[in-house]
C-alpha cells in the first residue's frame, strides 16, 4: 500500500508534502481478504504519511485494481436539432447522456464513464460545437466494478476514521503518469504490472478506449519460480530481482546461479535458463492475454507502442518480450520531469495517477464553491485525461 | 482377524500383511505393472464397475461392482455413478480389504469410477483401522476444467478420511519426461512413481535390513489424533552425499508443498539399497534429516536391502505434523494501542469462528498439501480468469517442461 500526500494551492499548484508505504496484508488481487490485517496496515499507512506530512488527512482519493472491474464500449448517436445543422451543446448533452445510460447488471456500479472523441456523421472531431451535421456521435469505454469489492474497499478506509473523496481505476491513473500528450494522441498502450495485477489501457486518438485488469503480477513469478525451482518465497523473489530476465538467451544453458543465505536448504545451484524460461513462459502468457484482450490488429494499427510500468517492469528485457508478443514497438516508461527523484520509480505511476487526479478534482471542486454548482465528477475526470 | 493384529506386538515372526488396492482402469493398469515387476508379497486388489478393464489380467484378483446399476460397463466419466457403486457395493468391499498392516489405495483421478468411489472406499478403510495412505494421480490441465474441478472435489473427500495422501500431479509428472515422449510414456512414469511410493513405504516391513520397522511404528506414525502427513521419495546413485539426497527429496514431483514450511512431530526415513549401508550412513542421516526437515523428533531410520535396486539408493520420507501444535507459522498478530482502536468487523469475527472450527482447521492444512501446484497461492480461491487458473504457474498448465541441473 503507498500512500502519497499532497497540498493543493490556490493557484492550483500541487506540493508533495508526504509519503509513505507499508506492505499490503490481508489484500490479494484487487479484494480484501482479511479485513482486520488489512484495516490495521491502512491505519499504519495513513499514520506514517500523517507524521511524515505534518498533517491530518481527512479524505483520501482510493485507486481500485483487481478481476471485478470491467469496461464495456458503448457508442451513441443522436440527430443534431437545429434546423441549420448546427451542433449545439445540448446536442452533445443528449448524446452523451445516452452513451452514458447502458443499464448494469444487479451488483456492478458505474466507475468512470471515459468520453472517446465526437462523430460528425460518422467523421471523427474534436469540438463539434458550432459545426454542422445531420448526425452527431460518441462512444464512452464505461468503467464498472462489483459493487461488493468497491464497497469492501470503501468500507476498509472508512475504518480508520477517514473518507474516500473519490475512487479511481489503477489503471487509468498510472496511464495518465506514463503516456505523454502526444503517445496519447498516436495511440498506445500503457501496462502497469504490479505484485499482483496487471492493468492496462489502451489510447486511441488522446483518449482511453479500453482498460483492463488481468489478476497476474510480480507475485506470479516468484510463485513459479517457488514451484519450479523448490526455493523458498524469499529466495524465490531475491532470484527474480538479481539474477532473472524476461527472455531466456542462447548464452543462458549451463549457466547456473548460486542460492545464497538460505540457511534452511542450504546453497543451491540452478541453471539460468530454467530460472528465465519459468518467467518468459508466465509473462509471454500475460501479454498474449493483453494482446488478445485489446486486439492484435488494432493494436499494430492504432498505437505507436507499448509504455511499461509497475515494479515488475524492472524486470531485465521485460520490454524485448513485451515487443515480441504484442507486435509493438515497447519501452519502459518514466514519468514527467516535474516528478521528484525518489517517486521516478515505476512502482509509483498508480499513486501518482491519484494524486494527479485528485489536484484536477480539488481545483475544480474550488472552482465550483465558487459557481456553486460545478460539472460532476464526469466533466472533472475526461478534462484530467485530456488535458494531462 | 489377522494374525499381526492378534499377536499386535512389534517384532514377532511372520510377514506383515501389506495391500494395494488399485480403483478404476488407470490404477488397474498401474496395478498389472506391479503384479509384473513389483514385490510378489505384496496383496493386489483391482476395483472397478468396468468388466473388461477387470479382466484385463486374470491373475490380478478383482472386485466388480455396480453389477446391477452398470452391468459391467465403465462409469463413462461420471464420478456419481462410481461413488453410488462404492456405496452399494460397501459390504463386499469391507470383506475384500480385510484389515492389513497397511493398506494403499490408488486411484487415477478426473474420471468416473476411481474420482467417484475413491473418497468412499477411503472412509471404509478407516472405518477398518488398518493404517492407510492413498496415492491419487490428478488429470494433467489439458484434460480441461471439469477432470480437475472433479479430481479436486475427490481428492478433498479422501483427504478427509485418509491417513497419507500422496498427490501424484500429472503436470508435475510432464516435468519429468522428455517433451517428445508420447502419452503411454507418461502414464508408465506414473506407475513408476507409484512403485516408488509403494516400496518407499512398505520396504521397512516386507525387506531384511539393519534397522527394519515394524507395523507398530506405521500405525504410530499414520494413525491417531488429528494430523497431516507429508510424503516424498527420491532414488540418487550409491554414494550420493546427504545434502544432494535432501535436495531431491524437495524436488521429487511426489513431494507434497509445504515441506519447507513444516516442523514434523515425526520423521520416518526409510533407506533401500541392494547391500547394506554402513552404519555412519545411518546416524549421518538420522541427524542430518532431522534437522533439514526441523522435526521435533530425532528421525526414525529404517535401513533396509533388496537386490532389485541395483546401484542406486531409495530414500523415503514421512512426516507427520499434528494438527493443533502449528505445522504452519501465520503472520504475527500486530498489537495496536488502545487509544487507536483497531476496526472490528463482523467479517473478521466470522473468520476467527471459522478457524476454531477443528474441520476448517483441517482445511487449511489440506490447502498446503494443494500448493504443490499453486504455491503461496493456494490460499485464495482460484477464480479462473478466461476460464485459466492463473494462480498456477504458467509452465505447468501449458505443459512446458523446466530443466532441472
Ligand atoms: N497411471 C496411469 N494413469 C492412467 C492410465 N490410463 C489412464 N490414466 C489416467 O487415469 C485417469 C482416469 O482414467 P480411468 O482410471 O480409466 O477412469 P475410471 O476411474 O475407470 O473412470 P470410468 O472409466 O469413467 O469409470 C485418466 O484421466 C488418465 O489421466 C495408466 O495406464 N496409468
Ligand atoms: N528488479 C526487479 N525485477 C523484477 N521484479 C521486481 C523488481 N523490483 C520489484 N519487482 C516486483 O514488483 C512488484 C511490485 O510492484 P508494484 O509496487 O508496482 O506493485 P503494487 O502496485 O504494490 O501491486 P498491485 O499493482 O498488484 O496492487 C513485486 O512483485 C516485486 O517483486
Ligand atoms: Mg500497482
Ligand atoms: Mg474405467
Amino acid at each position: 500500500m503507498r500512500a502519497l500526500v499532497g497540498e493543493v494551492f490556490p493557484d492550483q499548484s500541487l506540493n508533495i508534502i508526504g509519503r509513505a508505504e507499508v506492505d499490503s496484508v490481508g489484500i490479494a488481487k484487487g479484494r480484501i481478504q482479511n479485513f482486520r490485517q488489512a484495516s490495521d496496515r491502512l491505519g499504519e499507512l495513513i499514520e506514517r504519511a500523517e507524521s511524515g506530512a505534518g498533517v491530518t488527512i481527512d479524505s483520501v482519493y482510493l485507486a481500485l485494481a483487481g478481476a471485478h472491474l470491467e469496461g464495456a464500449s458503448h457508442p451513441a448517436v443522436t440527430r443534431v436539432r437545429d434546423p441549420s445543422n448546427r451542433v449545439s451543446p445540448r446536442d452533445l448533452q443528449r448524446v452523451d447522456r445516452e452513451a452514458k445510460s447502458k443499464e448494469l447488471a444487479a451488483g456492478r456500479v458505474y466507475i468512470h464513464f471515459i468520453r472517446n472523441s465526437y462523430r460528425l456523421d460518422g467523421r471523427r472531431v474534436e469540438d463539434p460545437v458550432g459545426m454542422t451535421a445531420e448526425e452527431v456521435g460518441v462512444t464512452y469505454w464505461l468503467l464498472h466494478g462489483g459493487e461488493k469489492a468497491v464497497s469492501e474497499h470503501i468500507h476498509l478506509v472508512n475504518s480508520q476514521s477517514l473518507k474516500v473523496a473519490d475512487v479511481i481505476v489503477s489503471s487509468v491513473a498510472s496511464a495518465c503518469m506514463v503516456a505523454s500528450a502526444e503517445e496519447k494522441r498516436a495511440g498506445c498502450l500503457t501496462v502497469d504490472i504490479g505484485a499482483g495485477t496487471t492493468d492496462y489501457a489502451l489510447y486511441e486518438h488522446g483518449s482511453i478506449v479500453r482498460t483492463g485488469s488481468i489478476p497476474v503480477g510480480g507475485g506470479h513469478l516468484t510463485n513459479d519460480l517457488t514451484v519450479g525451482l523448490r526455493v523458498l518465497p524469499d529466495a524465490a523473489e531475491e532470484l527474480k530481482c538479481e539474477r532473472g530476465a524476461a527472455v531466456t538467451e542462447p548464452g543462458d544453458r549451463g549457466e547456473t546461479v548460486h542460492l545464497y543465505g538460505d540457511l534452511t536448504i542450504g546453497d543451491k545451484a540452478i541453471d539460468l535458463s530454467s530460472l528465465n524460461r519459468i518467467l518468459e513462459v508466465r509473462l509471454e502468457e500475460l501479454f498474449e492475454l493483453i494482446r488478445d484482450e485489446c486486439g492484435e490488429s488494432r493494436l499494430r494499427e492504432g498505437s505507436s507502442g507499448a509504455l511499461l510500468t509497475g515494479g515488475t517492469s524492472r524486470l531485465a528485457k521485460v520490454d524485448t518480450l513485451a515487443e515480441r508478443v504484442l507486435g509493438i514497438p515497447a519501452r519502459v516508461a518514466s514519468h514527467p520531469d516535474w516528478v521528484a527523484e525518489e517517486l521516478q520509480g515505476p512502482e509509483s505511476s498508480t499513486v501518482l495517477g491519484v494524486l494527479h487526479y485528485a489536484l484536477e478534482a480539488e481545483a475544480d471542486r474550488q472552482a465550483a464553491q465558487a459557481r456553486r454548482r460545478g460539472p460532476g465528477r464526469v466533466g472533472r475526470f475526461s478534462r484530467f485525461l485530456r488535458s494531462s | 482377524m489377522n494374525p499381526a493384529d492378534e499377536r499386535g506386538g512389534p517384532g514377532a515372526g511372520g510377514r506383515p500383511r501389506i495391500t494395494v488396492v488399485g480403483l478404476g482402469g488407470g490404477a488397474l493398469r498401474a496395478l498389472q505393472r506391479y503384479r509384473r515387476e513389483g514385490w510378489a508379497e505384496v496383496g493386489l486388489l483391482g476395483l472397478d464397475t468396468d468388466a473388461r478393464d477387470l479382466e484385463a489380467d486374470r491373475d490380478l484378483p478383482g472386485l466388480r461392482l455396480g453389477r446391477e446399476s452398470l452391468r459391467g460397463l465403465g462409469c463413462g466419466g461420471e464420478p456419481e455413478a462410481g461413488r453410488q457403486a462404492a456405496v452399494d457395493g460397501r459390504e463386499e468391499i469391507v470383506a475384500a480389504l480385510g484389515s492389513p498392516d497397511l493398506l494403499f489405495l490408488v486411484g487415477c483421478l478426473g474420471k468416473g469410477f476411481a474420482t467417484g468411489a475413491l473418497p468412499e472406499v477411503a472412509a471404509l478403510a478407516a472405518e477398518s483401522g488398518a493404517p492407510c495412505v492413498v496415492l491419487a494421480a490428478t488429470p494433467f490441465s489439458f484434460e480441461g476444467e471439469q477432470p480437475r474441478r472433479r479430481a479436486e472435489e475427490s481428492l478433498a473427500g479422501a483427504r478427509r478420511v485418509a491417513d497419507c495422501l500422496i498427490p501424484l500431479p500429472n503436470d508435475l509428472l510432464l516435468q519429468t519426461v522428455d517433451g517428445s515422449d508420447r502419452a503411454d510414456r507418461l502414464f508408465e512414469r506414473a506407475d513408476l512413481w507409484i512403485q516408488r511410493a509403494i516400496s518407499g513405504v512398505a520396504g521397512p516391513l516386507l525387506r531384511p535390513g539393519r534397522m527394519t520397522v515394524d507395523p507398530g511404528t506405521y500405525r504410530a506414525t499414520l494413525k491417531g489424533g488429528e494430523s497431516r502427513v507429508l510424503f516424498s521419495t527420491c532414488r540418487v546413485p550409491v554414494g550420493t552425499d546427504l545434502a544432494a539426497v535432501q535436495r531431491e527429496l524437495v524436488a521429487s514431483p511426489l513431494a507434497g508443498a509445504g515441506w519447507e514450511r513444516a516442523r514434523p512431530d515425526r520423521l520416518l526415513v526409510s533407506v533401500g539399497s541392494r547391500e547394506p549401508l554402513p552404519m555412519s550412513t545411518f546416524s549421518e542421516w538420522s541427524t542430518g534429516l532431522t534437522a533439514f526437515f526441523r522435526a521435533r523428533e530425532s528421525a526414525t531410520v529404517s535401513l533396509w536391502n533388496d537386490p532389485s535396486l541395483g546401484g542406486e539408493v531409495e530414500v523415503t520420507l514421512i512426516a507427520r505434523t499434528e494438527i493443533g501444535r502449528g505445522g504452519r507459522e501465520g503472520p504475527e498478530e500486530r498489537t495496536r494501542s488502545p487509544d487507536h482502536p483497531v476496526h472490528q468487523s463482523k467479517l473478521a469475527s466470522k473468520r476467527r469462528q471459522a478457524a476454531a472450527r477443528p474441520g476448517a482447521r483441517q482445511e487449511e492444512f489440506d490447502d498446503l498439501l494443494a500448493g504443490q501446484e499453486r504455491g503461496f497461492f493456494r490460499d485464495g480461491a482460484s477464480e479462473p480468469y478466461a476460464g485459466i487458473d492463473l494462480d498456477k504457474p504458467t509452465y505447468l498448465r501449458r505443459g512446458i517442461r523446466i530443466r532441472h541441473p
